[in-house]
Parts: C-alpha cells; structure tokens; sequence
C-alpha cells in the first residue's frame, strides 16, 4: 500500500481485518489508522470478541500438551524477581557510595559508549529488569481494574509512607518547575505513582518510571501514555535515591537514551 | 490467592504476571481447548495446531502486559493470537496451493458448517442460533475467511463474487452476530468463572 487509506476505506475492511483476512500491506495500513481512530479500534475489538465466541469448540485443552509448554516456560523464564539494578554509568562495580554527582548521573548515554565487556554485563542485565518491567506494567493495569484508586487512597493515608515530589523538567526555571507526579513508597515496597501533570502521550509512546538505588538505575515500570494512578513494587531493602520518568517508545525501554521528563530531588 | 480455579481471569493474569506457573496452568485448562481447537480447525493438522497453542501460552507467560483487560476477555485475547499465528502458516508458499486444493475439495463435499463450531459449554445453543441466523452468503464468507485463514480477495475468487461485496458481508455479518448474540445474552466475558 503507497499511501495511507481513508477512514472510509479503513471501515470497509474492518471485518476482515477481525478475520486476519487482508493482505499484509492492508493489515499495517489499517494498524497504523487504529492508533489514531477509537472508534475504529473500538468496531475491530468488538469483531474480536464475536469471533472468539463463534470458534469455542467445547473440548478439553489436551493434557500432553500443557506438559510441553511447562517444559518451554521453564527453560525461557527469567529468575525470579530481585531487584537487578543497573549500573547507571555502566560500570558493574561501581563503588557503594559514589559521590552525588555520580549518583545522578544517568545512564541516558549510548551503550556505544561503554565498554564492550562491560556492556555486555549491563545489557544482560537489562534485558531481565526489561522482563520484570513489562510484569510490573502488566500489575498495573490489572490492579487498576480492581479499585486501585482505593490503595492508593489507603497509600497516601499511611503513616509510614514516603511521599516523593517529581517535578517537570522542562519548567520555566529551576525551582519552579511544576509537580508532573507524586510517588509514595510503602515501607513494605509497595509503592504508586499518580500522575498529576504528566501530559498526554501520542498512542505509540509510554512514560517510563526510573529510580536510583545505590548508585545503580532500575527500571521501575512502563506508566503508559496517559498515566493515571500506577501501582509498582521497589526493594525495601535498597531505597531508591531518585526518581525519574521518561518518554519511550511503546513497549519500554530497557535503557534510556532520553533526558528525563520529570525528576525527583536526590533524598538523603 | 484464593483457589485457582475460582479467581477471575484478570486475577490469574496478575499471577501469571508474578511467575506463578500454577496460574498459567490454570489459563491453560480453560482457554486451551479453544485455542487449540481453533487452530487446529484453521490448520487442518493437529501438529501444528500443537506448535501454536504452545506459541500462544508461552508468549502469555513471557509477555503477560500484552494483554489488556480494559480491552477485552482473556479467551478474546488468545482467540486473537493463536488466529494470527495459525493463518500466518497457512499462508505460508507451501501451505497456500494444498490449501487451496483442499477448499475446493471441501467445499465440493460438505460446504461449511459454522455451527458444529460452537458448542463450548452453556452458551453452545445461543451461539448456534445466531449463527444459524445470518443469511448465508455472510455465514460463508466469514467461515472461508476465519476458519480456513482466506483473505477476502481469495473468498471473493473462490466464490465468483466482487471483494467490495464479499468485505461488506464479512463485516456485516459479523455485526448481526454481535447484535444476536447481545440478544442472547452471550458477552465475552462469559468465560470469567
């Protein structure tokens, strides 16, 4: 397909589409169209639907064949969760107690600049916080369907809890910056972030948290384009430092290239 | 987490989310008859109808954030995924002119049954009725299309229609089965224990 189809012409092949039936140049034009249109994203959900009612054949999911996919999960999954923090210079063994200034220096510079051996360490690593990202973001959405608005009311009532300010980085002037979002941080590691001026992203982009933890960056979870209340998890045994978000490309980053858009002060 | 097999499919996906391979059995034991048997109807080949079921769990377990549940059900979901896979092989070189043959074949035999599909549990007879209720050009355009993985264009060949008709009666027929199946009272979300 040479041009980019008509809202028309997208509405005509809503159906197949639902069906996988158009051809790969149609399929991809009528992807990029579903970003932009709701409602057409919204008919081809709704075709969805109906097509996975027409084909529930009642039989029993095969046995043998779970036992194969437990094989499969088994080699591919990752170790379980621990924090895995990156080195936020890129150097695995970066001294405990760099100095502030080390400390928030973020990894935002290319791998390209780093040496080889030791970006291989960092980008193995990344890969995995990468994985437990995308977990964490997964939580978030499922917790906001079930009255996440409710912990968070409960978070910010909690005594013990830890209230950190992001401000925006793009503010008039140091000091003035607006606050972009407040995360509060649990003293069992559950922690949330709300949004409260954060401005909407185009479909494809995500606000990505960040934080700081001995002198090491940890992704800490995707926010989404329009984040509102996002439910996410720190190891209470390494504090985060500094807070951070970013905008990414859909799907996350498992290290940013990008400066921050909002930013805690460094707490002590 | 209160027993497996009473929590509700977004309460598994949390699981699944934190690793828990119970809750991905779980997922399993109620979705996984339908993705297989849906692969297995577009595919012909229990083999690789096998292959894609896999596919389909793992890549649950390895990305869980792709599913949305402000999007729609789980079953909707893995419905979707194992569709895409299961007509990306069958369009594959190799597989399109048996394929092709096949139809022909099948369709000088028997035709389609749409109906024989559908009979998962409580909602078999409401589904039934509201396939049997489309007039049947749009009944056989969307079967040519969904179970054996045609693109409209080839549906339109196959059948000696124009593509315009033949994408109008896809999408048309897949609006009045919403609209029956409303009727009936049959939402995606039935799946949900």
């Amino acid at each position: 397909m040479d041009r980019a189809m008509t809202h028309d012409e997208v509405v005509q092949l809503l159906g197949a589409f639902a069906l996988d039936a158009v051809d790969g140049d149609e399929a991809e034009a009528i992807r990029e169209h579903l970003v932009e249109c709701p409602r057409c994203a919204s008919e081809v959900a709704e075709h969805w639907e109906v097509t996975g009612l027409i084909a529930n054949a009642g039989v029993d999911a095969p046995p043998e064949l779970w036992d194969r996919i437990a094989a499969r999960i088994d080699r591919a999954r990752p170790d379980p969760w621990r924090p895995a923090p990156l080195n936020l210079a890129g150097r695995p063994s970066a001294p405990a107690h760099a100095p502030v200034a080390a400390r928030r220096r973020w990894a935002w510079s290319a791998v390209g600049a780093i040496a080889a051996a030791a970006a291989v360490v960092v980008v193995l690593l990344a890969v995995q916080v990468g994985r437990l990202d995308n977990r964490v973001g997964q939580l978030a959405a499922a917790n906001r369907q079930a009255g996440l608005s409710q912990a968070v009311q409960a978070a910010l009532l909690d005594p013990g809890a830890q209230k950190v300010n992001l401000a925006a980085d793009n503010g008039p002037a140091p000091g003035t910056a607006a606050r972009a979002a407040v995360v509060v941080v649990l003293p069992d590691g559950s922690a949330f972030m709300l949004n409260t001026g954060l401005p909407r992203l185009a479909p494809d982009r995500t606000y990505q948290l960040w934080g700081v933890a001995d002198g090491r960056t940890v992704s800490l979870g995707l926010l989404g384009s329009q984040p509102h209340d996002v439910a996410f998890r720190v190891d209470p045994s390494a504090p985060i430092k500094v807070f951070a978000v970013t905008d990414e490309v859909a799907g996350g980053v498992v290290q940013s290239t990008h400066a921050p858009v909002a930013e805690s002060p460094t707490t002590t | 987490m209160p027993k497996l097999e009473t929590v509700s499919d977004a309460a598994l996906m949390v699981a699944i989310a934190r690793m828990n391979e119970p809750a991905l059995a779980e997922a399993y034991r109620r979705h996984g008859g339908a993705v297989f048997a849906l692969a297995r109807r577009v595919l012909g080949t229990p083999d690789l109808a096998e292959e894609v079921t896999q596919e389909v769990f793992v890549e649950l377990w390895d990305a869980p954030e792709r599913f949305d549940p402000g999007r729609g059900a789980l079953r909707t979901f893995l419905m979707t995924k194992a569709h895409g896979r299961a007509v990306d092989i069958v369009r594959s070189e190799s597989a399109r002119k048996q394929r092709e043959e096949r139809t022909v074949r099948e369709t000088a035999v028997s035709g389609y049954d749409i109906e024989h599909q559908a009979w998962d549990l409580a909602i078999a007879e409401q589904v039934k009725a509201a396939v049997t209720s489309l007039p049947v050009e749009e009944r056989t355009a969307i079967e040519m299309a969904y179970f054996d993985g045609h693109t409209y264009r080839e549906v339109a060949s196959l059948l000696g229609q124009p593509e315009g008709t033949v994408k109008s009666r896809i999408r048309s027929g897949l609006r009045r089965l919403r609209t029956a199946l409303a009727q009936h009272g049959v939402e995606a979300a039935w799946t949900e224990p």
